[in-house]
């Protein structure tokens, strides 16, 4: 149960995880990457020009570790930012949001120091709130906030929904990359994660079988002479075989309200430590729960019937000849 | 009235090129509400014959009719249900279910028995009303016999079956055990088959019937059997 919830869990989570990505937080068709060199309004004036959105990556230093700073100009909605939930954030222009790996550094409400790498001058901001990074370690602010601050920064991308044979060559661009294009290597990366899943799964069906039918084996040779004597009463085969299997699923009725959470424990360990490469929330689907249930009480049940078929080889003469 | 008929019956054990004959071509009757004891050493093939009359077993040759209904060629079902039924068990060694209390093994027949007496009122009949809920662990020899002859009669057959029931007992203790067997019997109207070994129980049977080597050596009505107090040890 833990590794089927785990396994089919971490699927839900990266199919969940392509789905904000896709539909909440890039909306765009093509993202054109600019020159670290480009003139700042050059940029902005090519942005408003493809009728897009942009953002600037650059490095701060933040009590002494390397982060990112993403000033955002977001005003068309196709680049986004969203927070815990993953619901889309409308970013404030007093302050800086924290991603969720540095939300431990300050409260909101609190000021954060930090020092653009090739300048001596640091910045103090407040902040707003936390946002869900899909990516890097960083703060982010809007290019309204930036300026109010002082911060000097170029556009780094601009995000449009202009196919990227109607963007006409310039010199500042040195990059095209359409969305499309993008959410197919996340689609490749995925898929070869669902037959690792499968594996696990089978891997899991397998385990439980091996397990559940040794254990089953054993506990009916200790209850061998109980058995026999049930069927000296004049029990049939059939009436100790449901025996045998009720008291099975009520073991895995047990397994699986302890398991299920167990799973979710598992996944949500695994997704803390892969926190510090990826802000993942934890999603599992009814499908996964209700796949996990059906699989663990389909195995138990299979096995269940295979060791209740040994009734009928019960000698009852023999069993009950000595003492215990 | 004959309730049980034995014709000709036959075991045959078979280990390779041997052939054990267990008993061989045996033929008796019964009556019905009588004490039998099958009397006569280890080997003789008197648990052999239990284990026909109980269902436990089917014979190679000859018919066995119990209550009118020949049981030598009932389907595992069948007989199940004949056991259900037909006849109650009383082994040697108990053979009470340990992981169920007192009660709970012998409430146990009433899910196979459709004419199952109440668990409750057979346990008081055998005077352990105060044990109810202790597990077979927790009682003695003398005590798990009871509930075993409890559990025996709350299916309510016509016939019980007693395997070495004081075997495992010291003699005091077997003594009240076979003098409960037969005050319950006499009280309900059932047949005893009691298999044992011991003399000094076929002192106390309406009908003895002595076996060895797997054949019938002789068949004694008693007239004046000795009442368990009686008997001497």
């Amino acid at each position: 149960m833990i590794l089927l919830v785990g396994g089919l869990g971490m699927r839900d989570t990266m199919a969940g995880f392509l789905d904000l990505l896709n539909n909440d937080i890039s909306t765009y068709t093509t993202k054109v990457s600019l020159s670290e060199n480009a003139d700042a309004e050059k940029a902005k004036g090519l942005a408003t020009e493809l009728e897009g959105d942009w953002e600037s990556l650059s490095g701060i230093s933040l009590d002494g570790d390397t982060v990112i700073l993403d000033v955002i100009h977001n005003g068309k909605g196709l680049y986004n930012v969203v927070d815990v939930n993953n619901e889309r954030i409308s970013l404030s222009d007093d302050g800086v949001y924290l991603c969720l790996r540095l939300s431990d550094r300050a409260n909101i409400g609190d000021t954060v120091e930090f020092s653009p790498y090739g300048s001596d001058k640091t910045y103090t901001a407040k902040v707003a709130g936390y946002n869900r990074s899909i990516m890097t370690e960083s703060i982010t602010m809007t290019d309204s906030f930036a300026d109010k601050l002082g911060i000097e920064y170029t556009p780094t991308a601009i995000y449009t929904d202009k196919l990227s044979s109607e963007i006409e060559k310039n010199d500042i661009i040195t990059g095209r990359q359409d969305q499309a294009q993008l959410m197919e290597s996340f689609n490749s990366f995925v898929s070869i994660m669902d037959t690792m899943v499968l594996i696990l799964v089978l891997a899991a069906v397998i385990l439980g079988i091996v397990v559940l039918y040794n254990l089953g084996v054993m506990s009916y040779v200790e209850r061998y002479r109980e058995f026999a004597t049930l069927k000296v009463l004049g029990f049939r085969d059939k009436s100790i075989g449901k025996l045998l299997i009720s008291q099975n699923l009520w073991l895995t009725l047990i397994g699986v309200i302890m398991g299920m959470p167990a799973g979710v424990g598992v996944l949500q360990w695994l997704l803390s430590a892969l926190a510090s490469e990826y802000e993942l929330k934890l999603m599992l689907g009814p499908l996964t729960y209700t796949v996990s249930v059906l699989l663990t009480f389909g195995t138990s049940l299979a096995v269940g019937l295979a060791v209740a078929r040994k009734n009928r080889k019960i000698d009852m003469v023999e069993a009950l000849k000595n003492a215990e | 009235m004959e309730i049980v008929q034995f014709d000709n019956v036959s075991r045959i054990y078979v280990s390779g090129d041997h052939e054990l004959r267990a008993l061989d071509r045996v033929s008796f009757t019964l009556d019905e509400g009588k004490f039998v004891v099958i009397l006569g050493p280890s080997g003789a093939g008197k648990s052999t014959l239990l284990n026909l009359l109980g269902g436990l077993d089917s014979p190679n040759e000859g018919k066995i009719t119990v209550d009118g209904r020949d049981i030598s060629k009932l389907s595992d079902n069948e007989l199940a249900d004949y056991r259900a039924s037909t006849v109650g068990f009383v082994f040697q060694f108990y053979n009470l279910i340990p992981t169920l209390t007192a009660y709970e093994n012998v409430n146990l027949v009433s899910e196979i028995s459709a004419n199952a007496l109440d668990a409750k009122d057979m346990i008081a009949k055998v005077g352990l009303l105060d044990h109810l809920d202790n597990f077979p662990s927790e009682l003695s020899g003398g005590e798990q016999q009871r509930i075993s002859i409890a559990r025996a009669l709350a299916k309510n057959p016509k016939i019980l079956l007693c395997d070495e029931p004081t075997g495992a007992l010291d003699s005091e203790t077997g003594v009240m055990v076979l003098k409960l067997l037969l005050d319950m019997a006499k009280e309900y109207g059932k047949t005893i088959v009691v298999v044992t070994h011991n003399q000094n129980i076929a002192k106390m049977a309406d009908t003895v019937i002595r076996v060895k080597n797997g054949k019938i050596r002789s068949i004694e009505e008693q007239s004046n059997p000795l009442s368990a107090e009686e008997v001497e040890w």
